[in-house]
């Protein structure tokens, strides 16, 4: 039997509960961080996906893309949510979700070094404000989480 | 038909595998719900929204904090810009119920002398607090993005700032 057990299920310090700890960490002691820890609230996905846009005519040559809406069944909370987006000429995924639209970085002329996609954030669904950049196309990745901000 | 087991665990390994898959026959990353050699499991030390009075357009240096559970190492921490739900603007327009992302928290500047020299101010994770500070590390700056100020009422005051916050087990 290791020294250090790695799983540790029953009493500790007074309170039941379950934990798994890293190598070289006493899942049945107080000290160093566990992997699996009972005393915690753990991430909990309650939805993901993704979504492919395509930008719509917008001033000056750049594309407007319509506002997004991402529904998912009601939580009764506000809940912790990552948006990431993968602006169409700038590859890679970028958390949380934005663009560059700076002068001659990416063949825009805007001034903004990088602007963030702002959301708004219900029990039922999730809600972007139309954005202005100089992709065409855009993809969005999310995950909504059973856990509670607010 | 045999049923797999799901379940494999010993003193030093907890695998839990998905439906189908045996857990005692080493089954794959993608093939599994939880393993202990994982270096992150999901836990959350402390996650919700904290709000601040304002500090004003032109305050000292000085941090807020939020205050997180005492820990022997130092954790992953996610911050946000946020306006809390049923928050008003400091117009007295009431925003509606829902909670607003701005973004991660950040404060962009560039000094007075240097327009196009843009810099960025962080948060920061010291002992048991998240520090967040009131304004840039620099003598004389321009704040170019990252303040959102709103008010709890149509009154106009007094004005606050709210940070999302989630502290990882990692």
């Amino acid at each position: 039997m290791a020294s250090n057990p790695r799983v540790f299920a029953g009493l500790k310090s007074g309170r039941m509960g379950f934990w798994v700890s890293p190598t070289g960490v006493d899942a049945s002691g107080e000290a160093g961080r566990m992997v699996l820890n009972s005393d915690y609230d753990h991430l909990k996905i309650h939805q993901s996906g993704q979504l492919t846009l395509a930008g719509g005519t917008g001033p000056g040559g750049a594309y407007q893309y319509a506002p997004i809406t991402i529904n998912f069944p009601d939580l009764g909370f506000y809940p912790l949510t990552f948006l990431g987006s993968s602006p169409s000429t700038q590859r890679g995924l970028i958390f949380p979700a934005g663009f560059s639209n700076g002068a001659g970085v990416w063949g825009g002329s805007g001034t903004e070094v990088f602007t963030y996609i702002s959301y708004d954030v219900f029990h039922d669904h999730i809600y972007a404000d139309p954005v202005i950049t100089w992709y065409p196309n855009m993809i969005l990745t999310y995950f909504i989480f059973k856990n509670k901000l607010a | 038909m045999a049923l797999n087991p799901r379940i494999f665990l010993d003193t030093d390994r907890l695998i839990i595998s998905k439906t189908g898959v045996d857990a005692t026959a080493n089954p794959a990353d993608a093939d599994k719900i939880f393993d202990s050699d994982w270096a992150f499991g999901g836990a959350i030390i402390a996650s919700g929204i904290a709000e601040f009075v304002w500090e004003g357009a032109n305050p000292g240096p000085g941090n807020h904090a939020i205050n997180i559970p005492a820990l022997d190492y130092k954790p992953t921490v996610l911050l946000f810009d946020v306006y809390p739900p049923g928050s008003y603007s400091t117009g007295g327009t009431y925003r509606g119920d829902q909670m607003i992302v701005f973004g991660p928290y950040l404060v962009r500047y560039n000094p007075t002398s240097d327009p196009s020299n843009k810099n960025y101010q962080f948060a920061q994770v010291v002992g048991n607090q998240i520090l967040i500070p009131y304004r840039p590390n620099a003598s004389s700056y321009t704040v170019t993005t990252g303040t959102y100020i709103y008010c709890k009422d149509n009154s106009g005051s007094p004005i606050y700032k709210a940070h999302a916050y989630c502290v990882f087990a990692v």
